[in-house]
């Protein structure tokens, strides 16, 4: 009898099927949503192409003042840059719908990226809202953290400051840098939850 | 010296008429929110605490949050700059209402929001006139968010003597209508919560006047509840159940649950405070 090897990522895709339009959940402990979404130069990203890797999910809104905040102090770009150059995949996802808030062509993106210095590995274009709706994305930013196995480790807020104001970047506690600093060296993280802050994800 | 008889007898006389209130900033605001700090006393007394309301008027469609905002949003923070040896309380709500938007839903103000603060002066009040300062940031949100901030004061001479203080009739209505828009507490009220897999259930026994369907819980923490999901509420015996979709990675609610519950009939809304207890699981 032939016994079939799931290859890794076709586990991480058998395991996180969701039906087509249904509402997953984002558990942690749990397979992250299984996702496929072009990014702003044309390139299709899935999280099982990601298997064995650290992945960050960053839910965006360049209008919003909440990411405001967390790009024009620097902050985010900061991140973006510390961690991919630790091999961590860092995207951006944009799930506003067309017409609202936040949901530019890919031009602009790409300059407002550059402006901000933004070091994101690539900016996901989610304008039906699939992906953040199999996540519960309900704020920008909302954060998310990927084990290379394909589990969520870390699913909330950036910071435990919810303000748009730039001076409360410094001495806020981060927990992302948290979870990927604490996960990455093999700890259980601390805070893998907490409540995310910002405007509403623009469905 | 001959004068300073004259001048503290013309302080005392003013301060037996009341004294005007000083508005120095206590009216402020952004395009789409004006900001406004109201004394619902002329004057102040040694240990006595009197009530200040910040009055927050949005224009159509614009609204401001509770202090849980629901799934996003802000609530709004006053920060108090006050003479020494007063004491502010937390700010106290008005009852808030859930707007639904799709998948995501925020609990917050249209219209108007009127919160309330108690200030209590110390012990000791030299004569003079005392300014409590409020910096003020709230988040106005329609389709879009704007931040909003304003810097109010209000100065309140201390009257002299014993007694109550002396209401200003001009911010009369105001305080009447931010009362009657507070969640009141009722010792009829007998809530307990428990969770039942992915449920968050209340219990609620002891019926106050009023309360009645359609029926609606407001949890004070973020992060409990799916805020957008209807809550399925029955009739228990002369009591309800209230069942809640828990928010996915919810931690278990702490012991003493607390939030707001409001009846929104059509002829009134009235809102109840609600510290519910943990019961045993049914299963």
């Amino acid at each position: 009898m032939k016994i079939l090897t799931l290859t890794r990522a076709a586990a991480l895709a058998a395991l996180s099927l969701p039906a087509v339009g249904a509402r997953a959940d984002a558990v942690i402990g749990s397979p992250a949503p299984a996702f496929s979404l072009p990014d702003t130069a044309g390139r299709t990203h899935s999280l099982s192409q990601y298997a064995g890797k650290w992945v960050v999910l960053e839910w965006v809104n360049y209008d919003c003042p909440f990411v405001g905040k967390h790009y024009n102090s620097g902050n985010m770009p900061a991140l973006q840059k510390e961690y991919t150059a630790k091999g961590v995949v860092w995207l951006a996802v944009n799930s506003s719908a067309p017409g609202k808030q936040g949901h530019f062509t890919n031009d602009v993106i790409q300059s407002r990226s550059r402006s901000y210095g933004a070091a994101h590995s690539a900016y996901l274009l989610d304008p039906a809202g699939t992906v953040g709706r199999a996540y519960g994305a309900k704020t920008t930013p909302h954060m998310y953290v990927i084990s290379p196995e394909g589990r969520l480790v870390y699913a909330g807020g950036i910071d435990d400051r919810a303000t748009t104001d730039l001076a409360d970047v410094q001495g806020a506690k981060n927990y992302v840098r948290a979870a990927l600093d604490e996960a990455m060296a093999g700890k259980p993280v601390t805070t893998p939850t907490a409540t995310p802050y910002g405007c509403s994800v623009k469905y | 010296m001959k004068s300073l008889p004259v001048l503290a007898s013309l302080f005392l006389f003013s301060g037996l008429l009341g004294g005007p209130v000083e508005a120095g900033d206590a009216s402020s605001g952004s395009a789409n929110v004006t900001v406004r700090l109201v004394s619902e006393v002329l004057s102040i007394r040694p240990g006595k605490t009197f009530t200040v309301a910040l009055q927050l008027k949005m224009a159509p469609s614009w609204h401001t949050y509770w202090k849980n905002p629901g799934d996003s949003g802000m609530p709004t923070r006053v920060v108090w700059t006050l003479p020494d040896g007063f004491k502010a309380s937390e700010l106290q709500w008005p009852a808030p209402a859930r707007a639904v938007d799709g998948d995501l839903a925020l609990y917050g103000y249209e219209r108007e929001a009127i919160l309330l603060t108690e200030i209590t002066p110390g012990p000791d009040l030299p004569s003079g006139r005392f300014t409590l300062a409020a910096k003020v940031s709230w988040l106005e949100c329609r389709d879009i968010c704007i931040p909003g901030k304003a810097s109010l004061d209000l100065t309140l001479p201390a009257a002299p003597g014993r007694g109550p203080a002396a209401i200003d009739p001009a911010s009369k209505p105001l305080f009447v209508s931010a009362r009657a828009s507070m969640p009141r507490r009722s010792g009829a009220l007998k809530v307990s919560h428990a969770v039942e897999g992915d449920r968050l259930i209340l219990r609620i026994a002891g019926s106050p006047p009023g309360l009645g369907s359609p029926l609606e819980f407001f949890p004070e923490t973020p992060g409990l509840i799916e805020a957008a999901q209807p809550q399925a509420v029955a009739r228990a015996g002369a009591g309800w159940t209230i069942s809640m979709k828990r928010a996915t990675n919810a931690s278990p609610p702490a012991a003493a649950l607390r939030g707001v519950l409001v009846t929104n009939s059509s002829s009134r809304r009235l809102a109840w405070e609600v510290s519910a207890v943990a019961a045993p699981s049914s299963h």
